[in-house]
């Protein structure tokens, strides 16, 4: 690589990860309002954050709805990625395409989607209503993440379990499960984080008292910039470096394909 | 062993496109306790025969039975069948006992007898030291030996080996080979062995069954097979030949053009069937010194050393030829040079064509 790409590297990687290193700090800050650099530090906002019940609540609602998303998707995207992958079937690739298609269709059309149709089902501003919309938005996170964990799944271990004498929930519960527990804990970890930080569908339809961080942050951000928010902020990203750093420690301690080295 | 057991397969097809047989109405009958080798190229449905008996692929047709018992329609988990696989297929997140031990949980056997089945299959198979390992960190030829510790523990009625050292160099190859010989002959256990390779089968088998699109050409002894192949791919599948075009003369001779009339007490061949004569490599003598006028002309073309052997590429009669000369028995020759050819008449062997 000669000198000027690199220099063109750090500069976009500058630019992309810049924010990160100005929110971070600012939460740190003295300043009564956003303010770059921050003529001080403490952890006063972080007290606030933990304090005030404007945001321990929507934390707690993130927490929870991310947690109901997580189940819900894992159960759903699970049995539709060894669907997928393992069964020849009718309109197979056109059930792909719609398990895959809320990664493609805009949010925005999405959250007016649901806005309008859980409306009438009297699910917008409830804690239910999210999770459901959260689940369908992170199937395809799920379903990503498990074929192509499945497509590297070498199926003669389960063939070997059989013919040990293995029926075939056995075999799944302990070879397959065993074996494929990394990518399933990432695929969790995902739909829990792709979930704890949606935004435009929070803003649609979650309300007041089943406002998401996001959502809360997106609000306060409208009416006080309280620097809480900056807090807030911090928080989130820290939470989306954990599972990034989870999926990566589960890639190191993922079990060798057994191969022969004579 | 108390369950070695017969295996037979009757008429066994198996098509994966309709018109086209990938097995083709196989029928094999394995006594109680032997090694049978399935032998032949990729394709040639050995693995597919080895997978039905496995219960992994449902014939088209046909039936497979274990000690009379009929299994066709019996799970693979109900079979009772070890299974080792080219690519071993350990459970990589459990300890070689574990694996080893698999097959004793799925039959409810009591922990302390699990434990010391385990611990002598492992002794059987040199791994004694290695029950605490996890496979990623055995070497190919010790994974092998767990796998073939695991499909063994559990006294299975047959013992099916898929490829199994295929991924191991050489000189592990040809270790294992004896160990294998060694356990099969410790245990008794009836084994299905499946191989492209003819020198691992010819060593190891009662019997070798000799696979070509689907179909067995011919099953026998590895002697039978080497010196009396039944057919052209079968002469040429196995071992190096040479392939003489003939035609049946009187009184049971054949006549090979350019290499006289050979007497072969072939009677039973009408005269005028065209035939194919195996002449195998070692079989032929090369030499420097004329000696009658019966001598046969050869002209070396290539010479391979070996170390212990030679192999002599030469013409003879416009027809190649391949030698295999001893190394203590090689003439002084070089490329080029003519020289007489003999071979031991009682050695010829005639194919049908």
């Amino acid at each position: 690589m000669s000198r000027s790409t690199i220099i063109l590297a750090v500069l976009v990687a500058i630019l992309l990860t810049g924010p990160m290193f100005i929110v971070v700090p600012m939460s740190f800050s003295t300043a009564p309002s956003l303010e770059f650099p921050p003529p001080g530090f403490w952890l006063g906002y972080y007290r606030r954050f933990f304090s005030d019940p404007n945001w321990t609540g929507p934390l707690f609602n993130s927490f929870a709805i991310g947690f109901g998303t997580m189940v819900l998707a894992m159960l759903f995207g699970a049995p539709a990625s060894f669907a997928l992958m393992r069964h020849r079937f009718r309109f197979r690739s056109a059930f792909r395409m719609l398990v895959l298609s809320p990664l493609i269709v805009p949010h925005i059309v999405m959250a007016l989607g649901y806005y309008s149709y859980f409306g009438s089902l009297g699910l917008v501003q409830s804690m239910t209503g999210v999770i459901l919309a959260h689940t369908c938005l992170t199937i395809p996170v799920v379903v990503l993440t498990l074929t192509s964990a499945l497509a590297n799944f070498d199926r003669r271990v389960e063939n070997a379990a059989a013919g040990l004498g293995a029926r075939p929930l056995t075999t799944f519960r302990l070879v397959t499960f065993p074996i494929l527990r990394p990518a399933f804990l990432v695929a969790a970890l995902f739909a829990f984080i792709h979930s704890f930080d949606e935004t435009v569908i929070a803003i649609f339809i979650s309300g007041r008292d089943s406002a998401t961080l996001p959502r809360q942050m997106f609000n306060s951000f409208q009416m006080e910039a309280d620097p809480a928010i900056s807090a807030a902020s911090s928080l989130l990203l820290a939470a989306v470096l954990v599972v990034i750093g989870a999926r990566w420690a589960a890639r190191l301690v993922k079990p060798q394909p057994a191969r022969a080295k004579a | 062993m108390k369950n070695a057991r017969a295996l037979s397969l009757r008429g066994l097809s198996k098509s994966y496109l309709a018109g086209q047989n990938a097995v083709d109405s196989i029928d094999l009958e394995i006594q109680p306790g032997e090694f049978v080798s399935f032998l032949g190229p990729s394709g040639s449905g050995k693995t597919t025969t080895l997978m039905m008996i496995a219960g992994f692929s449902k014939p088209s047709s046909g039936e497979i039975a274990i000690g009379g018992r009929k299994i066709d329609s019996v799970e693979p988990y109900d079979r009772n069948i070890g299974m080792v696989f080219q690519n071993y297929a350990l459970f990589p997140h459990m300890s070689v006992a574990d694996n080893v031990g698999f097959p004793l949980r799925m039959r409810q056997v009591p922990k302390a007898q699990a434990a010391k089945r385990i611990a002598d299959a492992l002794a059987m198979v040199g791994l004694a030291d290695f029950s605490g390992r996890k496979p990623a960190e055995l070497s190919g030829g010790q994974q092998q030996r767990v796998a073939l510790a695991r499909a063994l523990v559990f006294e299975p009625d047959v013992v099916l080996l898929d490829e199994p050292l295929g991924a191991l160099d050489k000189a592990l190859r040809e270790q294992m080979q004896i160990e294998l010989k060694r356990i099969h002959r410790e245990l008794g256990v009836t084994m299905v062995y499946v191989t492209h390779d003819q020198g691992e089968a010819m060593a190891m088998s009662d019997r070798i069954a000799v696979f070509n699109r689907g179909r067995i050409e011919q099953i026998g002894s590895p002697a039978e097979v080497y010196a009396r192949p039944q057919t052209r791919f079968v002469a040429s599948f196995i071992g190096d030949s040479n392939l003489i075009e003939g035609v049946i003369g009187r009184g049971g001779s054949v006549d090979l053009p350019g290499f006289g009339s050979i007497a072969v007490g072939r009677g039973d061949l009408t005269p005028g069937t065209p035939v194919d004569v195996l002449l195998r490599p070692e079989t032929i003598r090369l030499s420097k010194e004329e000696r009658s006028p019966e001598d046969i002309c050869f002209t070396v073309d290539e010479i391979v050393n070996y170390g212990d052997s030679f192999l002599v590429i030469g013409k003879s009669a416009g027809q190649e030829l391949r030698a295999r000369v001893p190394g203590l028995d090689m003439p002084a020759l070089a490329r080029g040079e003519r020289c007489v050819m003999r071979w031991s008449k009682e050695r010829v062997h005639i194919v049908p064509r």
